[in-house]
């Protein structure tokens, strides 16, 4: 077929178009998303035994977590469609990150060095390093349908981007079980696993996107 | 900014308002650049594995068209799609892979190549390979130049069912052009 038949072909009798808006697809499958891994936290973990009078920390580390996501959407919006900019939606990204370690930095050089060990550990293995990745599951599944709409060119970063934002999601969820509650720990394994489910985004999710 | 890209960035919100004069002379500029963009990038060895790609992406374009968001630039939406086609055709013939810079939507705008020469596939062929609604569909309105109601009684079915028909038809028939070219 000659591409000159192509080009009447496809403009013949073409319709108006309604445009897709990417913003309400992307916060609608992460809403149902979040919603999917809630319910996989209380029938999977539950919540932390001391919940009721754990508040403020909880809400602290969701703040951590929706920090993250913050920051990480900006980027996902930019790579979940055909893309040539995606440094553009990075720099709140690379703000996150220089927070986190300048944040976590001067708290480590605050605490007396023979606590920090359990201040970093908390005294057993980090949990959440499996947890979050688990509870991002739902999360990132919905997102990949929501991105998969749109068209996203280069896709081993939309991958990555699609865990790093449902990593930071579920964090959130997961602060509601998490019995670690300093700061060290939350900037150093909240951090590892947000890392740890982009890495997985981006090597499993490519694949997926592929239109 | 690309120099291109308010006549086309115009074109592009005249196409997805309905106007098919904008849009045929949207996707004919288009078909000129993408010619010229993928012959270099081919270093002008394989001319028909070049204007298969144009197909391919104008058919993207066209498939992908209300994805299109009017508040960002139109030359970096298409010079993506046009990227990741070429992309996609490396990862299947590896060789003569590559660099292609990720920003270079100038090297898609650079120069027009006026004459082209068909070396289109048999479009008949493909459409035996569709179901048969899909591709009686495409055949009579895209083919056979007539309208949907036409068509809608030609195979009895709504027009509703056409125009799905079609959509999902041409859907299929760029993954069978993707198919055909990886095998």
């Amino acid at each position: 077929m000659k591409t000159d038949d192509l080009v009447s072909e496809l403009s013949r009798g073409v319709s108006a178009v309604r445009p897709v808006r990417p913003r309400l697809r992307l916060s609608a499958a992460a809403a149902a998303g979040l919603v999917a891994s809630v319910v996989l936290l209380f029938l999977i973990f539950g919540t932390r035994a001391d919940f009721s009078q754990a508040g403020a920390h909880i809400v602290l580390k969701g703040f951590y977590g929706l920090a993250a996501a913050a920051a990480a959407t900006p980027f996902l919006l930019e790579v979940s469609r055909p893309s040539t900019s995606a440094r553009h939606g990075f720099w709140p990204i690379g703000v996150f990150a220089v927070l986190n370690i300048l944040i976590g930095l001067l708290v480590l050089a605050a605490t007396p060095p023979e606590v920090r060990l359990h201040a970093w550990t908390g005294d057993r293995f980090p949990e959440c390093l499996y947890r979050i990745p688990l509870l991002a599951l739902p999360i990132a599944v919905a997102l990949t349908f929501a991105v998969r709409g749109l068209g996203a060119t280069r896709l081993t970063l939309a991958g990555s981007a699609i865990g790093g934002v449902s990593g930071s999601l579920a964090a959130i969820v997961y602060a509601s079980c998490c019995p670690a509650d300093s700061v060290l720990y939350v900037l150093s394994w909240y951090l590892a696993s947000v890392l740890l489910c982009a890495g997985a985004g981006a090597i499993l999710l490519s694949r997926a996107l592929k239109w | 900014m690309n120099p291109h890209e308010p006549e086309l960035h115009l074109l592009m919100l005249k196409s997805n308002s309905g106007d098919e004069a904008a849009y045929r002379t949207l996707l004919q500029k288009l078909s000129g650049l993408f010619r010229r963009f993928f012959r270099q990038k081919l270093y002008g060895r394989d001319d028909a594995a070049a204007e298969d790609l144009v197909q391919e992406t104008l058919l993207a374009i066209h498939l992908n068209r209300r994805r299109y968001d009017p508040g960002r630039p139109f030359t970096a939406w298409v010079y993506a799609i046009a990227r990741y086609k070429l992309m996609d055709h490396f990862r299947r013939k590896p060789a003569g892979r590559e660099f292609v810079p990720v920003d270079d939507v100038v090297g898609l705008f650079s120069e027009e190549t006026a004459d082209q020469t068909d070396f289109g596939r048999d479009i008949e062929v493909l459409l035996a390979q569709l179901p048969e609604k899909q591709g009686s569909a495409i055949q009579l309105v895209k083919l056979d130049h007539l309208s949907i109601r036409e068509a809608s009684v030609k195979l009895s079915i709504s027009e509703a069912d056409v125009k799905v028909s079609i959509h999902r038809g041409l859907k299929k028939l760029m993954s069978l052009v993707s198919k055909e070219k990886s095998s």
